[in-house]
C-alpha cells in the first residue's frame, strides 16, 4: 500500500475536522502536531472513550485517528459501536487505527472493528499522510450485517477460498470452470463492434 | 447466507481533499516535522519517566504490574520511534512482546535487563558503538524468543536457563558500560528523518 507522495501536490485540509485519541496526553500532542502540519485547524484531543464519546455526541468528524490500547477503554470497541450507532454522519467517518507492537492480532482486530485502515507505530508525518489521501480516494462501499459494519473488509474478491461456499448470496457457489471455446482474436472483436464501409 | 445490506456513505474526506487550494505535500510533511521537533524535550523526559515507573512495577508484588508495564512498553516504543530512537523503540518492543507473550512468567531479573538496556539506548549519540547497541537489541531478542518458546513448550531447560544467565550477565556488562558514558553529554540530540523519508 506504500506509495511515492507527489512533492508538489496540493494537500487542502483546512476545513477538516479530526478526532485523535491516544493513550497519554504527549501521544495525543504529538499525533495533534502532525495533524496540525497537514493544515487541520479544528482538532479534538482526547485520552479517554469517554472524552471521545462526548466529542462525537456534538461534533460532525472527518477524520478519526486512534490508539486503541488505551490506559482507559478500548478502542477497538469504541470504532465498533461508533459504526453500530447508526449516527449519522460520524458513523461512517473514516477511522485509521494506529497501534503500536501486535501487529498481527492488530491488524486483524483493526479489520474486524471497522475501521478504514491500520497504520503501526512509531507514526510519521510520511505514512500518516500517504494514508489519508489513501483513504480520501478509496471507493470501498460499506457493509451492514449481523456481525459486521464498516468498509467492506474484501480489497478485491476471487472467488472463495477452495472448500468454502462463500459467505454472501453474490458469491458464485460453482467453481468457476475451464472456457468453452477459444478467446476471439482482436480482428474479429474489431469485425464485432466496427462500423465498416461496404462497398455494394 | 447472511443478509447483507451494501451502501456507499459520503466520503467528506475526500471532498475536503478535492478543494481547491491548501499547502504542497512537501510543505505540510515539513511543518509536522517542525511541529514534532517542539515536542522534544518533553517527550524525552516522558520516556526517562516511564521507563523509572517500569523499574518500580518490576520491583513491586502488584497482581497487575505485567499488565502495567506491558502498557508503558507499547507507548515508549511508539515515543520513542517517533523521535528517530529506533534502538530505543525496539527494546521497548522486546520488552512488551516479552511480558505480552500468553503463558510467560519473565522474572524480575530479566525485564531489569531490558530496563537498564533501556537506559542506555535512550542517549544512543552517546552510548558506546552502533555495534555494541545492535548487540545488545539482538541479546535482548534472543532472551525474549528464548522465554517465549520455554513458555509455549511449558518446560524448563538447564541448558537454556544457563545460556540466559550468561547472556544476561552480558547485557549488563554491555549496558552499565554505556551508561557510564552518558554523563553530561547532550542527551536529547537524535534528529529525525527528513520529510522525504518513507517513514515506517
Amino acid at each position: 500500500m506504500s506509495e511515492v507522495l507527489d512533492a508538489d501536490a496540493k494537500v487542502n485540509l483546512s476545513r477538516a475536522s479530526v478526532l485523535l485519541v491516544e493513550s497519554t496526553q504527549h501521544a495525543v500532542d504529538l499525533l495533534a502536531q502532525i495533524v496540525k502540519g497537514f493544515g487541520v485547524r479544528d482538532i479534538f484531543r482526547c485520552i479517554s472513550i469517554e472524552e471521545a464519546e462526548k466529542v462525537l455526541s456534538s461534533k460532525s468528524l472527518d477524520l478519526i485517528v486512534m490508539e486503541p490500547n488505551l490506559r482507559e477503554g478500548d478502542g477497538y470497541a469504541f470504532i465498533s459501536n461508533l459504526r453500530r450507532s447508526k449516527v449519522e454522519p460520524n458513523c461512517n467517518v473514516p477511522a485509521i487505527i494506529a497501534s503500536g507492537p501486535a501487529f498481527s492480532s492488530a491488524v486483524a482486530q483493526t479489520r474486524d472493528c471497522g475501521a478504514n485502515f491500520y497504520i503501526s507505530k512509531p507514526l510519521t508525518p510520511h505514512v500518516l499522510l500517504e494514508r489519508l489521501l489513501w483513504i480520501g480516494r478509496e471507493k470501498r462501499q460499506f457493509v451492514d450485517c449481523p456481525t459486521y459494519v464498516g468498509p467492506d473488509r474484501r480489497f478485491k474478491f476471487e472467488g472463495p477460498p477452495p472448500g468454502c461456499e462463500g459467505r454472501r448470496a453474490t458469491d458464485a457457489k460453482d467453481p468457476i470452470g475451464q472456457p468453452a471455446a477459444p478467446n476471439l482474436s482482436q480482428d474479429e472483436i474489431s469485425s464485432m463492434i466496427k462500423p465498416q464501409r461496404v462497398a455494394l | 447466507m447472511t443478509d447483507v445490506r451494501f451502501f456507499r456513505p459520503e466520503n467528506r474526506l475526500a471532498k475536503l481533499l478535492a478543494r481547491p487550494g491548501g499547502m504542497t505535500v512537501a510543505t505540510v510533511l515539513e511543518r509536522a516535522i517542525e511541529g514534532i521537533e517542539t515536542l522534544r524535550a518533553g517527550t524525552m523526559t516522558a520516556i526517562d519517566l516511564k521507563i523509572e515507573e517500569m523499574v518500580r512495577e518490576c520491583a513491586s508484588s502488584q497482581p497487575n504490574r505485567f499488565d502495567v508495564i506491558r502498557q508503558l512498553a507499547a507507548e515508549l516504543f511508539g515515543d520513542a520511534g517517533a523521535f528517530g530512537l529506533g534502538e530505543l523503540s525496539l527494546a521497548a518492543k522486546s520488552l512488551h512482546d516479552l511480558v505480552d507473550t500468553p503463558g510467560a512468567k519473565p522474572s524480575a531479573r530479566v525485564i531489569m535487563v531490558h530496563l537498564d538496556a533501556m537506559r542506555a539506548l535512550r542517549r544512543p549519540a552517546v552510548s558506546g558503538t552502533p555495534a555494541s547497541r545492535q548487540a545488545v537489541l539482538k541479546a535482548l531478542t534472543q532472551l525474549s524468543r528464548q522465554i517465549a518458546a520455554q513458555a509455549a513448550t511449558a518446560t524448563e531447560h538447564s541448558d537454556a536457563l544457563q545460556a540466559l544467565d550468561q547472556g544476561i550477565t552480558d547485557l549488563r556488562a554491555i549496558a552499565d558500560k554505556a551508561r557510564g558514558a552518558t554523563a553530561g553529554d547532550d542527551e536529547n540530540e537524535y534528529p529525525l528523518p527528513s520529510a522525504s523519508g518513507s517513514g515506517a
